[in-house]
């Protein structure tokens, strides 16, 4: 199926290769690997783009999560799309708790979950058997990304 | 101007209410057509059942929400009951019952793993929690017996597992935040989950074993275990539905009735044949061709209450007063009603068009629950010249004049082969 969300703007891919490197949570170390991923038997594919990383990560379920790093190491960016919604906990880390507080609020005010914050963007849409969204960090986004380049 | 409160969104259903203060009354007229290609309430038959775009429960002030009745039963036995104010949900799949709305003790389906068969199911904006139980179904004078329904909310699994909210955070488990006392699924496909659930078990979990009210793991479900498009159960007209309601006017119609009949080719009443066949991918999606944008997670959904769909050169309704009843902001308030067509792509590479219109729901009386030019956003991630959308949601509005047909998957008509959708 069709890539969502991916990242093309100002880009270049410079390679890409099927790698064991697992990834990280949404604010967190690249280099920390998920527990998610490996209970998930993912498989994992890493590209560079030049100012971050691409971790993709196709889960068993069929679902695509795409996790972004900067150079500094830091997830600023999830996005997925598959069958299933993911696991938003693992996926949105420390995030998580701001995110069901916001999304309490929400709830009750948006047709699809939306959640927009100073620190935090997550929107989720779909229907059941197929899903998509996205998070991001407005504020973690690297030097020379800007969340216009979010494609 | 109308206060306007979304309370849920199930599955697939893209929900905003109108704070309705009453209800009943008028509705709209028939629009024209013959035989089977009309539109609107067809002549009442054994495999029809009457649905009405209504209000939906107390409090709950539904607009474009479609509505309708079916009994369950207690499997092998006469103790029945009729509930209505169920929602039909071509976006999703299988019967989900409300626990609050149910007063039959029903069985719990056992789980491979051992204990009760209790089921996640996570819906776009959250969570419903609750064991898969086992009715006789009858719905007009279709007939299904021991199928496996959702009952959210039963307090004989009162407490859902952390995990379970975690795809989405908030609990919908009571008629008020479901906005409806169930949902009956009957897209295109036959199991809320399929193979994938019989082979592995997904994360999150979706089917868990409950050795206990609160022990729970994850289980593998047999395809025939998992919460089924009841439809597919029938002894009957088993191969699909379709879905006739009359035209509405721009603006708004209250209590509009319409028909949902079972079966595809095998009365006289479902003939196919003659309509559009939109092809639909494995995740239930079609592709949608829209302002040159080639759409490839859209989906026709009467679960959705709105069309819904991005198009930056509409005005979007002004953020006004505050808190959650006056959130109108991400739907369209156009000046003036405004017709726009998009297409869809066809398998045999061609395209079918489709022209909807957008009203602007700011003057919208209280009474309306049916409104077609009702029409928001979707999410799209914001570029810095351009917003790159995948997804056009044809909800209600799309099945205003229309007799749209879902065909399961597996099954044959004379249109073809589900899966498909055709109008």
């Amino acid at each position: 199926m069709a890539r969502k969300f991916g990242w093309v703007a100002g880009t270049m891919m410079i390679g890409a290769l099927w790698s064991s490197v697992a990834s990280a949570t949404l604010g967190e170390p690249e280099a920390s690997i998920t527990a998610e991923m490996q209970l998930n038997r993912a498989s994992i594919k890493e590209s560079d783009h030049g100012v971050y990383h691409v971790h993709e990560m196709l889960l068993p379920s069929g679902t695509m999560i795409r996790e972004y790093a900067g150079l500094d190491g830091k997830v600023f960016a999830v996005t997925w799309n598959g069958p299933f919604i993911p696991n938003l906990k693992q996926s949105l880390g420390n995030y998580f708790t701001e995110f069901s507080a916001a999304a309490a609020t929400a709830h009750g005010t948006r047709k699809h979950l939306e959640v927009r914050q100073p620190d935090l963007v997550v929107v989720s849409g779909g229907h059941m058997r197929g899903h998509h969204g996205f998070a991001y960090l407005p504020q973690g986004l690297p030097s020379g990304v800007s969340d216009g380049d979010l494609q | 101007m109308s206060s306007l409160v979304a309370p849920a969104l199930r599955g697939c259903a893209f929900l905003l209410c109108l704070a309705v203060v009453s209800c009943g009354g008028g509705s709209d007229s028939l629009s024209g057509g013959s035989g089977s290609s009309g539109t609107g309430p067809v002549t009442p038959s054994s495999n029809v059942v009457s649905v009405t775009a209504g209000a939906g429960p107390t409090g709950v002030n539904a607009i474009n929400t479609l509505y309708t009745t079916v009994t369950v039963c207690v499997p092998n036995t006469q103790t029945c009951q009729t509930i209505d104010n169920i929602q039909v949900d071509t976006g999703s799949y299988g019967l989900r019952l409300l626990s609050q709305a149910v007063t039959l003790t029903l069985p719990v389906a056992t789980a491979a793993s051992g204990g009760g068969l209790v089921e996640c199911t996570e819906f776009v904006d959250g969570y419903s929690w609750g064991p898969v139980a086992l009715v006789d179904l009858q719905i007009s004078g279709e007939t299904a017996s021991s199928v496996p329904v959702q009952l959210i909310g039963d307090t004989r699994y009162p407490t859902a597992p952390s995990d379970c909210s975690t795809g989405a955070p908030q609990a919908e488990n009571t008629v008020l935040s479901f906005g409806a006392n169930g949902i009956l699924g009957i897209g295109p496909f036959a199991q809320d989950c399929g193979v994938y659930c019989a082979a592995d078990i997904p994360e999150p979990i979706q089917y868990y074993g409950c050795t206990t009210s609160i022990e729970c793991q994850g289980t593998l479900v047999p395809v025939t275990a998992q919460v089924q498009n009841p439809v597919t159960m029938f002894t009957t007209d088993n191969n699909g539905t379709i879905i006739t309601l009359p035209s509405v006017a721009s603006a708004g119609a209250t209590n509009v009735a319409g028909s949902l009949i079972f079966g595809i080719d095998t009365q006289s009443n479902n003939a196919s044949g003659s309509e559009t066949v939109v092809p639909v991918s494995e995740q239930g999606f079609v592709t949608t061709v829209f302002n040159g944008q080639t759409l490839d997670e859209s989906f026709i959904d009467s679960g959705s209450n709105a069309t819904f769909f991005n198009d930056s050169s509409l005005t979007q309704c002004p953020t006004s007063g505050s808190g959650s009843t006056t959130a109108i902001s991400d739907f369209y308030c156009p000046s003036s009603a405004t017709t726009l067509t998009a297409a869809f792509e066809l398998s045999n590479g061609s395209t079918a068009s489709a022209t909807f219109v957008v009203v602007s729901p700011e003057n919208v009386s209280d009474t309306v629950t049916a409104f077609p030019g009702l029409a928001g956003t979707v999410p799209a991630l914001p570029g810095a010249t351009t917003t790159t959308n995948t997804s056009f949601d044809w909800g209600l509005p799309f099945f205003f004049d229309r007799r749209v047909i879902n065909a399961i998957e597996g099954t044959a008509t004379s249109a073809g082969t589900g899966p498909y959708i055709a109008f």
